[in-house]
């Protein structure tokens, strides 16, 4: 785990990060939205499902991964609840088109929120990245229904979690959701070098 | 010279610090905050000739505390320096007065021009 001092750096430029990624989400739905205080988490990857069972009780949740790759790499996943994903599809499609049975709906609400995670990681890792003088590259993301999170086979590699709860606070809607990043042991020690050569060009 | 920085983030109080000319740092008296309360605390205790303050805090937000700072003094001099980059909030905070809003990271040369762009006291 990196010590307090790191964690706080992190957590600011984790901030400035999220503030570029709503900006851009704001502007693709021409609204407006109220940041907040960030909420960072620093977790082991052990301690993720004990985590999440306390803190993030929804009944039905939409999980979207992406990986990116680069010195700096890893797998971001965004999680969302029902709610927040069906007011996102509300405004990114028209909501009132008659033709629309149970099964495009379905469709559309993966796309939706595909879209938005993809704005949403893609844009905090990628202004991270940048602000850590690297950048990454980033796989498209794909998108799960599930109530699992992690899934075993494919992330037994990353030790580590950053969960940012992210609220999108817009003028007349909330979207509840959190960001993990998810590393290996090797690029949390990348990410605290990182940071201390930030702290030392200051 | 008296410098006023406000934000909750240690790092971010400290990258303005580090970044302002050296020959500033030297002379003038800095103070420091934390959120929108102390904000208003220290500018009414030590009528700071520039302000540096963040949006997002706790206690009390940037909008609100630099309504307060304009409604004290209509000749104070804030820049908004802020991880919030919407062109909406960007226009609230220029319609309550602020002098300029800077994207976080602020850096080295952008310092420089505020400064110089101070005037004489
Ligand atoms: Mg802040």
């Amino acid at each position: 785990m990196i010590n307090e001092e790191l964690q706080e750096v992190l957590s600011e430029l984790i901030n400035i990060a999220f503030g570029s990624a709503t900006a851009t989400i704001a502007d693709l739905f021409d609204n407006f939205a109220t940041l907040h205080i960030p909420d960072i988490s620093f977790i082991a990857l052990a301690d993720l499902d004990q985590f999440i069972l306390k803190d993030f009780n929804y009944q039905e949740i939409y999980t979207s991964t992406q990986q990116f790759k680069g010195r700096f790499q890893g797998e971001i996943v965004f999680a969302m609840d029902k709610d927040s994903a069906q007011n996102m599809q509300r405004i990114i499609f028209a909501e009132d088109d008659p033709e629309l049975d149970g099964l495009q709906n379905v469709d559309e609400l993966k796309q939706s929120i595909l879209e938005i995670a993809n704005i949403l990681g893609s844009s905090c890792i990628g202004k991270l990245a940048e602000l850590l003088s690297t950048n990454v590259t980033f796989a498209p993301p794909s998108i799960e229904f599930s109530q699992n999170l992690i899934k075993d086979s494919d992330n037994m590699a990353y030790n580590h979690v950053i969960v940012i709860s992210t609220v999108l606070d817009f003028k007349d809607m909330e979207f509840l959701g959190k960001l993990f990043i998810m590393f290996t042991d090797e690029m949390f020690a990348w990410l605290e070098a990182a940071l201390e050569e930030y702290m030392d060009n200051l | 010279m008296k410098i006023l920085i406000v934000d909750d983030s240690k790092l971010s109080r400290l990258t303005i610090l580090k970044r302002m000319p050296a020959a500033i740092k030297e002379s003038a008296d800095i103070f420091q905050g934390a959120n929108g309360v102390e904000a208003i605390d220290l500018y009414k205790e030590h009528r700071p000739d520039i302000v540096f303050l963040d949006l997002t805090m706790p206690v009390m937000d940037g909008f609100e505390a630099l309504g307060h700072i304009r409604d004290f003094d209509k000749n104070s001099r804030v820049h908004i320096v802020t991880a919030d980059i919407q062109t909406k909030s960007q226009e609230k905070v220029m319609a309550l007065g602020a002098v300029a809003v800077e994207a976080k990271p602020i850096d080295e040369e952008r310092l420089a021009e505020i400064f110089a762009a101070l005037p004489e006291s």
